[in-house]
Parts: structure tokens; sequence; C-alpha cells
């Protein structure tokens, strides 16, 4: 897969889930928005080779 | 698709998954299950009534800027007359783009939008109170001129009812830091409506997004391409809720729903347990009027310390 975790590129293997993809982040699902191919996505969602995937942060501001 | 999971109420793709409801929903039914819950909070708790004024106190922020939204659309069934208020504390690099968002969401749905800056209301920025000052003191000031500027505005522009942006992560972690710090008139104080002292000199505050997590608003934002910008405030110091939040997601995680629980308990112990009558009247500031516990408000002394 191609990750950004807030705008930075990072490397992960594909064939994991969202929310295996969060926890190895090391964030809490409670504070983050997984998007695949742009669109968010639920946590059981497969991620495949070829998918764009985008971590954002969304806890801060009010 | 590959790999996709579905909305367990249609056929479409799903773009998220609410554990502690046991689904997984689609655009449409996800906006929908927002909306509703806006609503039902709102009515739940008799937040407003039909041709009122009221304020939403906008910061340009995700939270706000959905409040915005989603009361545009209420007042399409529920005649309302909005104003759009944005306190502009005068932090440069943070607050700019987030008071031009708000100025654009507002222009967007035909708002009034007014914008008051510390600077020109006080004579200090946050920039220039936080000269010299160790970052930990910066919320506290920050909040007292918040809050006193806001309740001018809104008495000054007429407003009956202000609305504020805060989510179930933000009240469940304020009831929970009141009784870690055993407050509890604090605590009976604090709810969906009010939450300040009932007095003609407060216009009454109201939180419609208070059972919404603060995820599902992010994700609304997103969805609904309202714009946001995801930044820290670069004085946010407030160890004791940071803490609470990090904890209070790893409950959640585990044993989802742990927000919802904590705010409705409350709640419930809120029906049974009226706080008692405030000691004393209130007396109003011999500076500028506001209402206060002595004879010159929090506000007034934080600017004479600052002259
Ligand atoms: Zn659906
Ligand atoms: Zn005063």
């Amino acid at each position: 897969m191609a990750l950004m975790v807030n705008g930075k590129k990072r490397k992960m293997t594909s064939g994991i889930t969202c929310a295996q993809l969060v926890k190895k982040l090391s964030l809490s699902r409670e504070e983050c928005i997984v998007k695949v191919n742009g669109k968010p996505a639920a946590d059981g969602r497969k991620i495949g080779a070829k998918d764009k995937v985008d971590v954002i942060t969304i806890v801060f501001g009010g | 698709m590959d790999g996709g999971i579905f909305c367990s109420f249609c056929k479409s793709e799903a773009v998220v998954t609410l554990a502690y409801a046991n689904s997984c929903m689609c655009k449409k039914h996800f906006c929908e299950y927002v909306e509703k819950r806006f609503r039902r909070t709102v009515r739940e708790f008799s937040m407003l009534k039909k041709g009122e004024l009221v304020g939403i106190g906008l910061s340009g922020g995700k939270d706000s800027s959905v409040l915005l939204h989603l009361m545009h659309s209420l007042s399409k069934s529920l005649p309302l007359r909005l104003v759009a208020i944005t306190i502009d504390e005068g932090i440069k690099g943070y607050r700019p783009p987030t008071v031009k968002i708000a100025r654009q969401e507002a222009k967007k749905l035909g708002i009034m939008h007014k914008t008051y800056s510390f600077a020109s209301v006080y004579g200090y920025s946050m920039d220039s109170v936080m000269k010299g000052k160790p970052q930990e003191a910066a919320c506290s000031y920050c909040g007292v001129f918040r809050r006193h500027l806001l309740n001018k505005a809104c008495k000054e522009l007429g407003v009956q009812k202000l609305a504020i942006g805060h989510n179930l992560d933000d009240v469940s972690q304020t009831v929970l830091m009141n009784i870690m710090r055993n407050e509890p008139m604090r605590l009976l104080r604090f709810g969906g409506v009010a939450g300040i002292i009932e007095d003609e000199g407060f216009v009454p505050r109201i939180k419609p997004l208070m059972r919404i997590p603060e995820r599902e608003i992010g994700l609304y934002a997103i969805l609904k391409g309202i714009p946001i910008k995801f930044q820290e405030c670069p004085y946010a110091y407030t160890a004791m809720r940071q803490t609470v939040r990090a904890q209070l997601n790893e409950m959640e995680e585990k044993y989802p729903g742990t927000k919802f629980r904590i705010l409705n308990s409350f709640l419930e112990i809120k029906k049974i347990a009226k706080p008692p009558p405030p000691k004393e009247r209130l007396k109003y500031c011999e500076k500028c009027g506001e209402p206060t516990n002595s004879k010159i408000c929090a506000c007034c002394k934080l600017v004479e310390k600052l002259d």
C-alpha cells in the first residue's frame, strides 16, 4: 500500500485491515480516521497492495 | 470492490464502524445518524425555542464548523435567527486560518458573522499576554478572556442562547475531571444547558453536540466537505485533560460505549441531585458590568495585572 500518516510517508505491508493498521501505528482508533483511496473506511476494510491509504489524526482543536 | 465492508442498513460501502452500536454505516446512514442525534439532544434538553436569536461560538475548528452546518439545517424546520461569533485570541499562525474558515463558512450559509478580538477589546492578544509567562498559564488566561468576551458579545447582539461545539469526548472528560478534582457542585452545574449559574447577566449556553463523539464529528466534516484544519493550539497545556482523554480513549476501545455511559450516568444523577443555591447573590463588576462573585470580575482583574 501507499501509506501517508498525517501527510508524512510511512511504510507498512498490505493484507491487514484498517483497524490493524491503526494498532500497528500505535494510534488510537478514537483519535484518527483512515481513508482508503480517498474514502473513509470501516475498521474491517482489508487493505490491498494497490490501495492508497491516508491516516488522519483528528483530536485537536475545537 | 476488494476487501470492502457493507453498511448494516443498506447495500452500500461502509465508511465507518461504530463499535458501541455494533454496526457499520455508509455515508448516507452515518450522516443521518449524526443529524438525528443532534436534533434529539436539542429536543431532550429543550435547548431552543422558535424564533430565538441563537449565537454560535464559531472558532472555525471542526466541532464548531459542524455545529454551524447542523444549526443552519435545523433552522429550516425550526425557525431560528442565527449569528456566528468568532473570538480571535491573537495567536499567530494558529488562529488566522480558522478565522478565515469561520468567515467563509458563515458566508456560504448566509449566516451573519461577527469577530471579536482580545487585542481590540482588552488591548492584549494572547501572544502578548504570554510573553515571558510559563506555558501552563495560557489556558486559564485565555479561558477567562474568552468566556467574558463571548458573554459580552452575546448581550451586545441580543443573543438569547449561545450554542457551543462541545462534543461527547469533551463532556465525558469534564465529568470525570470534576470527580477527580472533587468538585461535585461544579459538576452539578454542568450539563446540556447553561453550565454557569443562572442569572440574567449570563447568556445560557447549550451543547447540542454533547452526544456525538469527537471522531464522528471529524468524519462528518470530511464526508460533508466542511473544511477543517487539524491543528493544535501552540499554547495547549492541559496536562490533566490530555491524560484523561488518552485513558478514556483506551477504555472506549476496550469497552465500546464507555463515553456514552459516563455522560448518561451523570445525567441520571443530575436529575435527582439539585445543586444548592449559590451562597451569595451575584454582583456585577464595577468596571465592566459583567456578573461576578466579587467587586471586580476575573477578566478585569487580569487586565489590571497586565496594564
Ligand atoms: Zn447505508
Ligand atoms: Zn469586569
